[in-house]
């Protein structure tokens, strides 16, 4: 007998039981399913995508004319190159003009490990959703919305009982607003950050080394760095060559590796990024991969990963950026499409 | 948005469902508890229904949602906390054991399988499983685990290997289950 008929028999499930079930396909999930509302995305406008097509077109011709092929080399040089093409297709991007009052708006949803509300004795897990409208100056509103509550042990769920059932989701639900220049993560005035790649990279520094423990020329240095620029290019209206240059910058980060095509959370298809392994003390190690849409340069999601001794990875944490667009008002979001058959608004 | 297109769209998700409700609801219930398939299954097809525009065609939209189911089940393990508890135990209990359905009476050569398929890494032990459970081309699974068909191939080979070579010895009269079953580690220095 065959090892691969040895393996197929440890099949928990085989192939006849599961053909044979045609009669299980269950009709509630279904109806549940489609009773809940669908997150519509946002149809690219026309003269982007024109542009974008142009624009690829031509990085395409000139990269492949001027780069070395991916195949032989390192995988460092694969993922500064990615970077490069990224900051290429990016730079030739027409910048968002924006009418005065207009802001950029984007969606995106997060989901982390288990977190205490406060100082409750229990723990408590869930998705958050953001919504971010950011002008030209760096004003704007943010909205986090908590849903998808959930428990992660039947005692945690006890003890939110036992405190009288608060409303978590409320309780992690709030509005902010934030004035010129004071948008970002990191309240970083990102429309005015230099675009020189010393001055940049002596901006980012700075800022791992305000905010972290993490000593120049180390993994976890590196990590920072590169997730700092990862968050300077979420949700944004910064201008196409502030972004190129934070682009070209992370490609020159010492031990990042292209991890290629990738699927993410939500579906999500794209070029991840990754950085290299921070040991944890436990042994193994976290490392941060960026996932971005090669077409428009895009940040498309963020992930942390964590890999266990044995080399088993888990995501940790993850954000997905849904959409984004122009709108006129921090109280709408823009033009929606539904498979690209219909068009309204909210 | 306007009725038209809102059928159009459930009618789209209800012929996904229903062609790949069993194919991905095994998936899962390789890979998890049977506690945990419920959910699991209804959050893959939650996703596909609110990306219902990024779903390819047919064949390949089945590829599509086992991408998908397999980003779940890693989501779904991240949110379990006592996995990192359970993690050091579980590399020395296989993880199969609890929804294998095998007999060990059939062939003693199975538990060996079983035990050397967990001393696998994730990757390797999922490239297996999804030629030889799921009975896909090697393909079609390079497509599910993000890698060229060349990197597909070698890591099979790999596996395969180690699957075959660990048994092998520990077939070998010098050779018993206890100690293959306690040095899952052994895995990991057998070259092919």
């Amino acid at each position: 007998m065959s090892i691969e008929t040895l393996i197929r028999q440890t099949n928990p499930l085989m192939p006849d039981d599961v053909t044979s079930g045609h009669s299980e396909v269950p009709r509630e999930l279904l109806d549940e399913i489609l009773a809940t509302p669908f997150r519509q995305t946002i149809r690219p406008r026309p003269r982007l995508i024109a542009a974008v097509l142009v624009v690829v077109a031509i990085v395409a011709v000139v990269v492949t004319q001027t780069l070395p092929g991916p195949v032989n080399a390192p995988q460092s040089a694969s993922a500064a190159a990615e970077f490069h093409k990224l900051s290429t297709v990016v730079s030739s991007l027409p910048a968002d003009t924006l009418a005065p009052g207009q802001f950029v708006y984007t969606d995106s949803v997060s989901s982390g490990p288990p977190a205490h509300p406060g100082n409750v004795p229990y723990n408590v897990q869930f998705d958050s959703t953001r919504q971010f409208w950011v002008a030209p100056d760096g004003s704007g509103k943010g909205i986090f919305t908590a849903s998808n509550v959930t428990f992660p042990t039947p005692q945690d769920q006890a003890e939110w009982v036992a405190q009288g059932s608060p409303d978590i989701a409320a309780e992690f639900t709030r509005t902010s607003t934030f004035g010129p220049g004071n948008y970002g993560p990191m309240q970083v005035d990102e429309f005015t950050l230099p675009t020189d790649q010393a001055q940049l990279s002596s901006v980012i520094a700075g800022l791992v080394t305000s905010a972290t423990h993490a000593q120049p020329g180390t993994a976890n240095f590196t990590t920072e760095e590169f997730g700092y620029i990862g968050q300077l290019l979420q949700e944004t209206a910064a201008p196409p060559d502030v972004r190129a240059a934070l682009l070209t910058l992370a490609g020159n980060i010492p031990g990042i590796t292209l991890v290629g095509p990738t699927t993410g959370p939500e579906g999500v298809v794209g070029v991840g990024i990754s950085t290299p392994l921070t040991p944890a003390p436990s042994g193994g190690g976290y490392s941060e991969e960026l996932i971005f849409d090669p077409t428009t340069g895009t940040l498309a999601a963020v992930e942390q990963w964590l890999t266990d001794p044995s080399g088993t990875k888990t995501l940790q944490q993850w954000t997905v950026y849904l959409a984004s667009g122009v709108v006129d008002n921090t109280s709408t979001i823009p033009l929606l499409t539904i498979i690209s058959t219909t068009t309204t608004s909210s | 948005m306007n009725s038209r297109s809102r059928s159009h769209r459930e009618e789209s998700f209800e012929r996904l469902y229903e062609a790949c409700y069993r194919d991905i609801t095994a998936y899962v219930t390789r890979r998890t508890t049977a506690s945990d398939v419920g959910d699991v299954v209804a959050k893959v097809f939650a996703v596909a229904w609110r990306r219902l525009e990024r779903v390819p065609e047919p064949p390949d939209d089945r590829l599509w949602l086992f991408g998908v189911a397999r980003r779940c089940l890693s989501d779904s393990q991240r949110s379990d906390n006592r996995q990192l508890r359970l993690r050091a135990r579980l590399a020395r209990e296989p993880d199969l054991a609890a929804n294998t359905r095998h007999s060990v009476d059939a062939d003693p050569r199975l538990e060996l399988v079983v035990s050397a398929m967990a001393s696998l890494t994730s990757n390797d032990r999922e490239a297996l499983r999804l030629v030889l459970w799921e009975e896909l081309t090697h393909a079609q699974a390079a497509t599910i685990l993000n890698c060229t068909i060349n990197a597909f191939e070698i890591r099979y080979r790999r596996a395969r290997n180690a699957v075959k070579d660990l048994v092998e010895k520990a077939t070998s009269p010098s050779f018993t289950t206890t100690t293959l079953i306690n040095k899952p580690d052994i895995a990991k220095g057998v070259p092919k």
